[in-house]
């Protein structure tokens, strides 16, 4: 006589015992018990209650005392092949296949014990973020920034730069000269590198001035990328000079090697590391 | 160190395109050449005979070292 006895996720099983007749229904015990945790059904009363019931008339051995060992009892006897779950309704639409239940809440946790007035995120401040306001200050940064650069570039041309340190300055105003509205701040008409340069210096203001423009922050970052631009400079200089020497003291390794490691000690140094 | 040790230096001049020399006490260089790094030369050894081949090792040195980035001067080396 089959007998309701677990019900997952609104899904009725019924259980035989090894040699009642079920008809051809798949046995999904072992799936159902393989994907529960009986923790959690020891909270189900009315599941544990079922069981106990069937298997007090079915097993004259049964003793089990405390939910828990009820229900490892019975998957002791699902896994045996002793007990066989099926599904108590007909299985017309998965057609016989049984989807294991990956999780067997209990009933009781279904239904919320009170419905909360309202919920952390309802409770926060709306404040939508002003995308278009964040977007025009960014812009003004990187204008002010590339401006500052590009009025740089001319006074650099005449010092002794090297030509990679005028053509990293020049793609740093590349970099920040990509919008239109950026373009009309830069006059990129003099970043060719130092013999190269078939315009001469478009009339800009000869760069001296930092402390006027409107965010300390760009500030901190443009003289931060100045000084590790000379680091890398200084640190290419070093490595020429270790070139040099194992140029002609290259039969000692360990000079080139002392030098090297000491210009990468030094560029350390600088960056502040 | 001794009282009137010298040390030699030598410079590319490009006003006079010449590559020249002087020597200053070493007591009026100390101060940055204890803030120089100061390699060892590989060679001679210590002890060892000062030969040809160390005077063209320490001269190529020098003279590569001053040619650094100018290219026209760069150019012009032919040391082997």
């Amino acid at each position: 006589m089959p007998r309701e006895l677990i019900v997952v996720h609104g899904t009725t099983y019924a259980s035989y015992s090894e040699h009642e007749v079920h008809g051809n229904a798949t046995d999904s015990g072992p799936a159902l018990f393989e994907g529960a945790s009986l923790y959690d059904w020891v909270n189900d009363f009315e599941l544990v209650r079922d069981a106990e019931t069937w298997l007090r008339s079915k097993f004259s051995d049964f003793s089990c005392i405390g939910r828990l060992s009820i229900l490892e009892y019975l998957r002791n006897k699902v896994m045996q092949g002793e007990v066989r779950v099926v599904r108590a309704e007909p299985m017309s639409a998965d057609n016989g296949f049984v989807q294991p239940p990956r999780l067997a809440a209990p009933r009781s946790w279904e239904t919320k014990p009170f419905d909360p007035p309202y919920t952390y995120y309802s409770s926060l401040p709306v404040a939508s973020f002003d995308f278009d306001g964040w977007q025009s200050q960014l812009e003004s940064w990187t204008n002010d920034f590339s401006d500052a650069v590009a009025t740089a570039l001319p006074s650099l041309r005449g010092s002794n730069l090297t030509r990679t340190q005028l053509n990293v300055a020049a793609a740093i105003v590349g970099v920040f000269n990509q919008g239109s509205r950026l373009t009309d701040a830069v006059d990129l008409g003099d970043v060719t590198a130092i013999g190269e340069a078939s315009t001469p210096l478009s009339g800009a203001a000869p760069f001296e001035y930092f402390s006027s423009a409107p965010s300390d922050g760009v500030l901190s970052m443009a003289m931060r990328s100045g000084r590790d631009a000379q680091c890398f400079a200084d640190n290419e200089q070093d490595m020429e000079m270790c070139n040099v020497a194992k140029a002609m003291y290259g039969g000692d390794p360990r000079t080139y090697a002392l030098c090297s490691s000491r210009a990468a000690e030094n560029y350390r140094t600088c960056l502040g590391y | 160190m001794a009282a009137n040790d010298k040390v030699f230096i030598t410079f590319y001049d490009d006003e006079s395109d010449a590559f020249k020399y002087s020597w200053l006490r070493r007591s009026t260089v100390e101060p940055f050449l204890d803030r120089a790094p100061i390699d060892a030369l590989p060679s001679p050894a210590p002890g060892a005979p000062i030969t040809n081949e160390d005077a063209r090792l320490l001269g190529g040195m020098a003279f590569m070292s001053l040619v650094g980035g100018r290219q026209s001067l760069r150019d012009r080396l032919e040391i082997v």
